[in-house]
């Protein structure tokens, strides 16, 4: 009897471990799938010229050639364009968070006429795709002298992408409603309840939402092309493009090209290290990503 | 007299107390109900409008009647060759890339060590997104490339990916479903919230572990591969960064997506008219395409309590 479970549990073993194999087996075809592109570029970015040119190409660079990097930053203002960048990404954030929290606060905790039906509506948005409104807007912001300047890329951010609406409505649903009852027998108004008891317990919500608003406002390229205008107003993202361009047009450096990819990701990589627990507490949470 | 003057107060007050919360209600909702008017309704009605006029940003619209649509319909063949690229990079990204998302996904949720290490870098790449990403699959891609350089190892000669006319919007679909890490966190969220009963429940029935992922595991997740579908689908149809640095559209209109075609007519050509007209195109399509999707999708997601 002993001697048969212990074969059979002996069994039960032998199986799990093929299935772990087969696990690791298939996750490491994964990981060159969704990783060895990174390694490449990273790797690519520290070739010399003449490594480039070798066939077949060569994985490892012949010397740790750091040339790339001052080369590319210096072909292109990057500075200007890192600071420019910065600057937009950091009040685009703050829209974001003042005024996702407060119309997710409106949706969720408290009762209004047509609520239910503008939250409806308000997912629908979600679907409408981007060039069916983008050519009046263009008109719109061209009219009142924004186009040019860096407003069409911010001031839309203070009132509320959908997206986040969502996040922070989910969220807040996750509170007790106890904490309201409470604070309004102590006199507290709506503000109050928002500000003072709701508004410290969503840190979370905030923070997913400052990650995903970062990443995608520093990716967002097709808006900034379409308004930008001056090289002194460019982004990181045009910067790169620009690049590109110019090394399409007989610049035959493709170290520069990927010395520029790699500096310019960098910021996205620290936010994704630093924050990707809550990036994927946010996709749990909404059941959708942040873009 | 008098109750009529002290009734009025109490009757203005009574009538602020019920109007209160709802006012309060739309003034914490304000910020996106501007937003939603004037970035939202007005340009989707505005667009529609000036899709009957000949606007290029000097003087006036024109009305020309349904000129932009007959010539957009019959006339204008970047119009034909744009839509075929974009539904052909349809289906060489929505159905694979779902099925990837599906099986990374499981593959994640495995019980096994070093899960956060894979899942941290199969998410990335989506991270970097943008400009940066297209380059990196640029240079992937090159002629001397690693993927031509791996292929040479099988004696297998690689084209030149994104200039050669039939290879170039296939390759623009695997650098696609090189970074579907959104769709697979979804799906694994999804499975992660998989009630474990259910799993005993076949297990009980003595089940074999395909019965489990058949009959519990699927219909589970099948919400989220639907939301998955529908969103890649919109999110393709408007691609347009991706042929905008790898390959400008070629060689020839070989990957001319319909986001790109559209972009060029109105801030290339300034020809806001049309690209309006090409815009409520684009969005009635899609609208199509996401209610066929909802069609479907009574045959095969499976949603809590309904029978």
């Amino acid at each position: 009897m002993s001697a048969l479970t212990a074969s059979w549990s002996k069994s039960r073993t032998t199986q799990r471990r093929i299935r772990d194999l087969l696990a690791y087996l298939l996750l490491a075809v994964g990981l060159v799938w969704f990783i060895f592109p990174l390694v490449w570029v990273i790797l690519s970015s520290l070739k010399t010229f003449q490594d480039f040119n070798q066939i077949p190409a060569r994985l490892l660079p012949s010397e740790l050639y750091l040339g790339n990097y001052p080369r590319a930053w210096n072909s292109v203002p990057f500075g200007i364009f890192f600071l420019n960048t910065t600057i937009i990404v950091a009040l685009c954030v703050v829209g974001e968070l003042v005024s996702a929290s407060l119309v997710g606060f409106g949706f969720s905790r408290l009762r209004f006429w047509g609520r239910n039906f503008l939250f409806m509506i308000l997912l629908s948005t979600m679907m409408l795709p981007f060039w069916v409104t983008i050519i009046p807007r263009f008109l719109l912001y061209k009219e009142i002298g924004w186009t040019g300047t860096w407003l069409p890329l911010i001031v839309p951010s203070y009132f509320a992408n959908p997206v986040y609406v969502f996040l922070m409505r989910q969220f807040f649903m996750t509170l007790p409603s106890e904490l309201d009852d409470a604070a309004k027998i102590d006199g507290c108004n709506e503000l109050g309840i928002f500000l003072r008891i709701l508004l410290p317990l969503t840190k979370p919500a905030l923070a997913t939402i400052a990650i995903f608003a970062f990443i995608n406002v520093w990716t967002d390229f097709v808006k900034q092309v379409i308004y930008l205008s001056q090289e002194s107003k460019y982004t990181v993202a045009i910067g790169l493009a620009f690049l590109r361009w110019q090394i399409a047009q007989g610049d035959p450096v493709p170290g520069l090209l990927m010395a520029a990819t790699v500096f310019t990701s960098l910021p996205m990589i620290a936010v994704f290290f630093i924050g990707q627990k809550y990036m994927v507490r946010g996709i749990a949470l909404t059941g959708r990503t942040g873009t | 007299m008098q109750t009529a003057m002290t009734i009025a107060p109490r009757l203005s007050r009574i009538r602020w107390a019920k109007l209160r919360p709802h006012l309060v209600g739309w003034a914490f909702i304000s910020p996106w109900l501007v937003s939603f008017g004037f970035l939202m309704v007005y340009p989707f009605i505005a667009s529609f409008v000036l899709s009957f006029t000949r606007y290029q940003l000097i003087g006036s619209p024109e009305f020309i009647g349904f000129e932009n649509i007959q010539r957009m319909l019959f006339e204008d063949p970047r119009v034909r060759d744009s839509l075929k690229v974009t539904f052909t990079y349809v289906l060489l990204t929505v159905p694979a890339g779902t099925a990837i998302s599906i099986l990374v996904a499981i593959l994640l949720n495995q019980k096994v060590r070093g899960i956060p290490f894979f899942r941290t870098s199969f998410y990335m790449p989506s991270v970097i997104g943008g400009v940066g990403l297209a380059l990196l699959w640029t240079t992937i891609l090159a002629k001397n490339g690693p993927v031509n350089t791996s292929l040479a190892w099988i004696g297998i000669e690689g084209p030149n990916w994104l200039f050669d006319t039939t290879w170039a919007l296939p390759s623009l679909a695997l650098k696609a479903l090189a970074t579907a890490g959104g769709a697979m966190l979804i799906i694994l969220a999804a499975l992660q919230g998989v009630p474990q009963h259910l799993y005993e429940a076949v297990e009980l029935d003595g089940g074999a572990e395909w019965a489990k992922f058949w009959h519990v595991t699927l219909p589970q997740i099948s919400p989220a591969i639907f939301y998955n579908v529908i969103v890649t689908t919109i999110g393709v149809m408007q691609s347009f960064v991706d042929a905008f640095i790898m390959t400008d559209g070629g060689p020839g209109t070989a990957t001319l997506f319909y986001g790109l075609y559209l972009y060029r007519v109105a801030f290339g050509f300034f020809r806001m008219g049309y690209a309006s007209a090409l815009a409520w195109m684009i969005f009635l399509i899609i609208l199509g395409l996401t209610i066929l999707n909802f069609r479907i999708a009574r045959y095969w997601v499976y949603y809590e309590g309904e029978e």
